[in-house]
């Protein structure tokens, strides 16, 4: 009879291993900047964390001066690396209800979309020549503010800007 | 009024979020393990593009059907939309692998669409054209046949001669038909060759098909090559009332080839009338 409840209670240790679908780990949304104490510096706030939904990055919200001005930015103080790297580095962010950018990510990766790693020069200036940026466009929706997701891809070949994406 | 604007928003996301034309399902019913997982990704384009559901909808049609395609595809149009082209890339090779003919074009243009990987968009889009025996077709917006894309990415790679030769030749075809911009990006090759009369054809074609402020800004640069300034100013005061007026290139999600911006036209006005 002890083997029994034994052999019953593997059984069902076994089957509680295997999780249906939602309890793997699925993301609430695909591409969800979530804070990160580790990353995130503090003085910076979503206003809906609950609305915040990565897909208001294309809905026309775009930049003072209009993409010229963004990259006149980063034309004037980008200084190319002598690493000749090539790929492309993606800065994911948040722009809040306020127009204030937050929670920044880094993704680097190659011609192919392997990931990769480029090398801090030039990572870090895009990063802070991204975080000073403060011209973004708040998304407003009848009288409304919401936060959006944002991101900036850069073409990078032998170590300088080639293209500035969207 | 919160929720109100959240389902207007939610609306309209929804309806620019579904990829793809839906499959008839009962294609499938002869494997009904494949039918089922046809039917999920029916239900995965009824949610929210990219939450928690519209996911697991997606993996379990995969789950019970591997070789479904679509369920990949879907997937990885929402990585790409977000900037997550490392993932982008992984889903959407899994549906190339497993049905080209679909997916090859799609994997083309979103090279060019979110990466301006000209040589890869190349790549596929020949690949496509060496598949099939009839038309490749559009992009996935409708906005370019492929082989008008794939002339541009010529172009911008620096080769406007070719780009010129793949779009002359396809515009020869019977099968052509006119895309919102064509006529604008052959202007543009053509004042860049500087084959400038046929530069101002194609900039006239465009506007007859669609007015829009750059096929008046580079009327006035082949203008401006021919020594009528005050005809270049006209035309660039031209551009500038047809930006006001919102007619002019215009994609939510990139820059497209050829496109300008309002600072664009101002500068060069202020630049010609501060010189007279």
């Amino acid at each position: 009879m002890k083997n029994v409840i034994f052999t019953l209670s593997i059984i069902i240790l076994f089957l509680g291993c295997e999780k249906p679908l939602k309890e793997q780990h699925i993301p609430v949304h695909i591409g969800l900047i979530e804070y990160d104490a580790k990353k995130d510096t503090l003085g910076f706030e979503v206003c809906h964390e609950d609305l915040l939904s990565p897909y208001f990055h294309h809905l026309n919200i775009s930049y003072e001066g209009e993409k010229p001005a963004m990259v006149k930015e980063y034309k004037n103080r980008f200084k190319p690396s002598d690493s000749l790297e090539n790929g492309f580095i993606t800065i994911r962010f948040i722009v809040n209800c306020k127009g204030k950018a937050g929670r920044f990510r880094v993704i680097q990766i190659d011609e192919h979309y392997n990931l990769k790693t480029f090398s801090d020069e030039t990572v870090m200036q895009l990063y802070h020549i991204t975080r000073s940026l403060k011209g973004w466009d708040i998304f407003e929706r009848n009288h409304e503010s919401y936060d959006y997701i944002r991101y900036v891809t850069f073409k990078i070949h032998n170590g300088e800007i080639k293209d500035i994406m969207p | 009024m919160r929720i109100l604007a959240l389902l207007s928003m939610l609306t309209m996301v929804f309806y620019t979020s579904v990829s793809y034309s839906q499959r008839n399902c009962n294609i499938y019913k002869g494997d009904s393990n494949c039918y089922k997982a046809c039917l999920e990704v029916e239900k995965a384009v009824m949610h929210y593009a990219g939450d928690r559901s519209f996911q697991e909808h997606l993996l379990k049609s995969i789950k019970l059907c591997p070789e479904f395609d679509q369920a990949y595809f879907e997937l990885s149009v929402n990585y790409a939309k977000r900037g997550l082209m490392h993932e982008w890339i992984k889903w959407i090779n899994k549906a190339v692998e497993i049905s080209p003919e679909d997916h090859l074009g799609w994997r083309g243009w979103y090279h060019w669409f979110f990466m301006n990987n000209y040589r890869k968009a190349i790549a596929d889009i020949d690949s496509l054209d060496a598949l099939l025996d009839y038309d490749i077709g559009s992009t996935g917006d409708g906005l370019y046949h492929l082989k008008i894309l794939k002339g541009l990415c010529y172009k911008e790679l620096g080769n406007s001669e070719k780009a010129l030769q793949i779009i002359e030749l396809f515009m020869d075809d019977e099968e052509y038909y006119q895309g919102s911009f064509d006529y604008l990006h052959l202007g543009v090759l053509y004042l860049e060759t500087n084959q400038l009369n046929k530069a101002i054809k194609a900039f006239e074609k465009q506007n007859l098909y669609n007015e829009i402020s750059e096929a008046y800004f580079y009327s006035a640069e082949v203008s401006l090559l021919k020594g009528n300034e005050a005809k270049a100013i006209k035309l660039l005061n031209m551009a500038l009332k047809k930006y006001n007026e919102g007619l002019s290139m215009h994609d939510p999600y990139r820059q497209l080839i050829d496109e300008i911006y309002k600072v664009d036209i101002e500068s060069k006005l202020e630049l010609l009338t501060g010189k007279q």
